[in-house]
């Protein structure tokens, strides 16, 4: 429940509602590093929680990881340190989702982080290599194939 | 409960489905929206990129979606400069645009296969309306010749309203600056330029929100008046032997915080800061700068001749001279009473058979208050050395760490147990333990180098970093 006025001893908080039902309940320094909850706040459309149909409670909690340390520390080494251990996930499922969660969220930072995650996955990778790591099939005939390497073909010189 | 009756609302994207894996072929991946993919191949270097349009279908396009990164180093720089020319020509004609950011930094301005001026090229892709919108540019031009011949950086160049970060170099650029304007640029770099400083000012007037400059080897650069509203982080380097800016003067800088000055062995310079009440970092500057003028306190070779008015912002110092010699230093320490780091550099030229000053009866502010850390770089463990370390140890009572940075290349424990023997131990101090730390290098400890640390603003003492 967001709270007002300047005299408060407990910090303004907002309560964010996963999809599966999990309640957070988040100071708004923290919430607020995501602007669509920052906009939400500002419209005063945060009684009883924000539903956040899309995301689910085990996402949100790693968001709010994300924000709780981005919030309060200042030291840049010591937050490329802590951004550098978050991305380093195993399983693509869960990479994907905190991109969706940022982008939906609207975390500048996190996306940013995300997407470059994201992009040094594809860096340096054949096209075979990047099929195979992202399991996407080749849906091109090998003439549309070959028109595409031709077209552009100083990228595909290896 | 409800939420109250507001109408108003943003829009927002459409969240769509928590990743599952899609039955469609297209990998987990194939579930981000196209803008968050435009914005990871947007990352990627241009080859790269390129080659993503062959994966699947539906990264056919994403590529010719996603703003565009053109960075000649990522096209294949070994290939012959006319070959990159024509490919450069070729993708700014494809691309539908928009372009993020342009970097071209590969190609001399005259064909060597040909010996056709390129000039034409550069001012065509400059004027390119896929490039209207760039955040990013880097240019320069190959090397530059010698011979006293200029390379005109063409105006168009310089026609980017939305730039956010800019470097140009080894060009000379147009004389007449009126109309560039560039509202959004906070991070300048200018280097080898052949024009006069009044470029540099008129490019400084052209920036009003610019928050750090770096300029390193513009030999026409040679009285230099710096006034900037916004500048928080000023770079200055030179060229190795090469004439130095004589003078530079901070005129009325009240956001900056840093002045770094690297690499000014190859001779005099002078320095007047005059209109920066918030500068917390400086250096370095070296014992053979004949003039240093802070406010109005004046000192030739380090000794005031004028009575010293402190300047208590400044916390980082960094100091280069001949020898770990404090009568030198005695008056500029005394300038600033809130000094908590110093870097002290020693390049041994001569071994100078000096009047040692008593140093027992120096009083100098910032030791009995401030004085948390120092670095003293190319250490050896000389007489004199160890006198200096000695002085401070004793004297600098809020000490916490001296890190000696020793120019050897086999450290023995033996040395290093004999260093720590000659300094002394237990001492009154109102703080915690003074702890040292030995680091050694098998080459000498030169001048700070990286100069790219005037733009990283978020470091709190630039010096730490570089060795």
């Amino acid at each position: 429940m967001a709270s007002a006025g300047s005299g408060d001893e407990k910090a303004a908080t907002v309560t964010l509602i996963s999809s599966d039902n999990e309640h957070f309940e988040v100071p708004e320094a923290v919430a607020t590093l995501s602007q669509t909850i920052r906009h939400m706040i500002e419209d005063g459309c945060t009684d009883g929680g924000v539903p956040l149909p899309n995301v689910t409670g085990r996402i949100l909690a790693k968001v709010l990881e994300y924000c709780n340390k981005h919030a309060a520390a200042s030291d840049k080494d010591e937050l490329e340190k802590f951004d550098k251990a978050f991305v380093d996930i195993d399983d693509q499922a869960t990479l994907f989702d905190l991109v969706m969660a940022a982008n939906y969220l609207d975390i500048r930072g996190m996306l940013d982080l995300t997407c470059q995650t994201i992009a040094d996955m594809i860096k340096g990778k054949s096209v075979e290599e990047i099929r195979e790591t992202f399991n996407i099939k080749n849906d091109f005939t090998p003439e549309e194939e070959a028109e595409i390497r031709r077209e552009n073909q100083w990228a595909f010189d290896d | 409960m409800a939420p109250p009756a507001k109408k108003r609302r943003r829009t927002r994207k459409k969240a769509p489905a928590a990743a599952v894996e899609p039955a469609d072929g297209n990998g987990l991946i194939g579930v981000l929206p196209n803008e968050v993919m435009s914005s990871i191949i947007s990352l990627l270097p241009s080859d790269d990129g390129v080659r993503t349009r062959a994966v699947s279908s539906l990264w056919r396009d994403l590529w010719l979606s996603a703003p565009l990164n053109l960075d000649d180093s990522d096209l294949r720089p070994w290939r012959n400069g006319d070959g990159l020319v024509d490919l450069i020509t070729e993708i700014l004609s494809t691309h539908p645009g928009p372009a993020r950011r342009l970097s071209l930094t590969n190609l001399a301005r005259v064909s060597s296969t040909h010996g056709d001026d390129r000039y034409p090229s550069f001012d065509g892709w400059f004027q390119s309306p896929v490039l209207d919108r760039i955040k990013e540019l880097h240019f320069r031009y190959l090397f530059r010749y010698l011979n006293g011949d200029v390379d005109p950086l063409p105006p168009s160049a310089l026609r980017f309203t939305d730039l956010s970060v800019a470097s140009y170099g080894r060009c000379h650029f147009p004389e007449n600056l009126a109309g560039v304007s560039f509202p959004n640029l906070r991070q300048l770099t200018l280097f080898d330029l052949t024009n006069s400083e009044a470029t540099l000012e008129a490019m400084i007037q052209a920036c009003p929100a610019i928050r750090s400059l770096l300029l390193s080897g513009n030999m026409g650069f040679r009285h230099v008046r710096i006034s900037s509203p916004t500048l928080v982080s000023l770079g200055v380097s030179t060229l190795r032997n090469e004439a130095v800016m004589e003078e530079l003067t901070i005129v009325d800088a009240p956001s900056m915080e840093r002045l770094l000055l690297f690499e000014t062995d190859g001779g005099p310079m002078n320095i007047d800061v005059q209109g920066a009440p918030n500068l917390q970092v400086l250096g370095s500057l070296s014992s053979s700068m004949p003039r240093v003028q802070l406010g109005s306190t004046v000192l030739q070779k380090m000794i005031a001749t004028t009575v010293i008015t402190p300047m208590h912002t400044v916390k980082i110092l960094a100091l280069n001279a001949g020898s770990f010699e404090l009568n030198t230093f005695v008056d500029i320490l005394k300038c600033f009473p809130c000094l908590q780091k110093l870097y002290f550099t020693s390049f041994v030229i001569t071994d100078f058979g000096k009047t040692m000053l008593n140093y027992g009866a120096l009083s100098i502010p910032c030791l009995n208050t401030h004085l948390k850390e120092i670095v003293l770089r190319n250490f050896r463990g000389g007489k004199d050395d160890i006198k200096f370390a000695k002085f401070f140890v004793l004297n600098a009572r809020v000490l916490r760490l001296m890190e000696f940075r020793v120019p050897i290349r086999e450290s023995t424990k033996k040395w290093e147990a004999n260093q720590r023997r000659k300094l002394p131990k237990k001492i009154n101090r109102a703080s915690q333990a003074l702890r040292f730390d030995f680091v050694y290098d098998d080459c000498i400890f030169r001048s700070f180098e990286d100069t790219y640390c005037t733009h990283e603003l978020s470091k709190a003492d630039p010096f730490d970093s570089m060795f």
